[in-house]
């Protein structure tokens, strides 16, 4: 006699908090200036002991990266001796150039324009946690407000451009990775400047997109950069040129590009607040 | 089973989940240790029992790492409700039921995690998730399953034996 009424009410239950569920999605979903108190007061009790669960990790990687690395060591000392030499050479080039670019900053001051980006100074930090779902490349760092990071902070490491801040706690903050299908990238190539364009992430570990002008032309190997438009500071390494194609209306020159930082194997980030001065 | 023993459990394995078992991945495939866990337990335990389970762990998991709140609650809730329903018919003993439940599981949460993925206007690329990487998550969380379920299972009558006398 009950188990009929109790299904039902399990029912109607049920029902309600999947109708919430959705409601929240609704509510959660999209840009967010700022995390809710619960959001932060979850992530401040978390994160710490992601953080402990992760140190002998991370110490572990750093020892085998050393030991795995020391054979390469020299020979790569080698090579960089000879780079340098080239770079010396270029720098005396490019002292030249810089000259001109001074002259263009007295006159930049002069017409009162301001400079569209500053940036303080850039906050290391670990990755600490990772989002196992497909559908988001999202990673959790271990600073947030505390240590000066903001929301669209850009993430950077070794290799190159990682992606940019969402959402920030008082000691960590979500990253989301230009790898993600829902981060879109404007770059330039770095051979020829004037050749631009926008990638995204894909489902895949490489980067798709296409040029603005199909005119252009791009070559396999082409290293891309960030052109400066959108949050991304100007001349920020973001992948390799791998393939070149027509995308699907056939209008514009497709790119697969490989992402200079290996997403799998990164554990360590940099992060710049780009903040407007005007 | 004392519940704040399992929710102690299910914190520990969502802090796991977000930090070692992301390096034990499989073609990039990786582990669902809460979603299986979920359906362990509501396959063991009282329906009110597990929806709590599946609320608590849905919450914390869409709060750690969800770029929206709700696609994790949403999907566990459904789950330990289907299986509430038909927990009487489930064969507890076989070894294929943790094998079917484990795929059933890992497909539904990935097509409802589509579908509202999509309805909320995130880009979606569908050709990938029906490809040779789906069928290996479903194949590694199958597996797992299996080992929870069994060890679980284990667990459980030794201490319902105990319970009795």
């Amino acid at each position: 006699m009950s188990k009929p009424f109790f299904n039902r009410r399990i029912a109607i239950v049920i029902t309600m908090l999947l109708i919430l569920m959705i409601i929240f999605m609704g509510i959660t979903s999209g840009e967010r200036q700022e995390v809710s108190e619960i959001e932060r007061w979850v992530g401040n009790i978390i994160t710490p002991v992601q953080r402990a669960v992760m140190a002998p990790i991370h110490a572990v990687q750093d020892r085998v990266y050393d030991l795995a690395n020391f054979a390469q060591l020299n020979q790569q000392n080698q090579e960089l001796q000879e780079k340098l030499i080239e770079k010396e050479q270029a720098l005396v080039e490019v002292r030249l150039s810089m000259n001109e670019l001074e002259e263009l900053r007295g006159l930049q001051e002069a017409l009162n324009y301001i400079p569209a980006e500053t940036y303080g100074e850039p906050i290391s930090a670990r990755i600490i946690s990772k989002s196992n779902a497909d559908w988001f490349n999202v990673f959790t760092i271990n600073a947030g407000e505390n240590h000066g990071i903001i929301q669209d902070s850009v993430v950077l490491s070794q290799g190159g451009l990682v992606g940019r801040v969402i959402e920030v706690g008082d000691n960590w903050a979500r990253v989301m990775s230009i790898s993600d299908s829902n981060s879109s990238v404007s770059f330039k190539v770095l051979r020829e400047g004037n050749v631009e364009g926008i990638v995204q992430g894909s489902a895949t570990e490489n980067l798709e997109g296409y040029l603005f002008d199909p005119r252009m032309e791009i070559e396999i190997g082409d290293q891309l950069v960030t052109s400066g438009q959108g949050i991304f500071p100007a001349g920020i390494l973001i992948g390799e040129v791998t393939e070149i194609g027509k995308s699907r209306e056939q209008l514009l020159d497709a790119v697969k590009v490989h992402p200079a930082v290996d997403f799998q194997k990164i554990n360590r980030v940099l992060v710049l607040n780009t903040t407007d001065s005007n | 089973m004392n519940k704040i023993i399992i929710l102690g459990i299910l914190t520990a394995n969502i802090i796991l989940q977000t930090t070692i078992l992301n390096f034990l991945t499989i073609n990039g495939a990786t582990l669902n240790t809460t979603l299986l866990l979920i359906i362990v337990l509501s396959v063991y335990l009282k329906p009110r029992d597990s929806f709590l389970y599946a609320l608590y762990s849905g919450l914390l998991l869409d709060t750690v790492t969800g770029v929206f709140i709700g696609l994790n609650t949403f999907i566990f809730l459904l789950l330990a409700y289907a299986i509430s329903i038909i927990q009487e018919e489930i064969v507890k003993e076989s070894y294929v039921t943790p094998l079917l439940l484990g795929i059933m599981s890992i497909v539904i949460y990935n097509v409802f995690s589509l579908f509202f993925v999509y309805l909320m206007g995130y880009t979606v690329r569908f050709t990938h998730y029906f490809s040779l990487n789906t069928l290996v998550e479903i194949g590694y969380n199958s597996v797992i399953m299996l080992l929870i379920y069994t060890q679980f299972g284990k667990f459980y009558n030794k201490r319902m034996k105990e319970v009795k006398y």
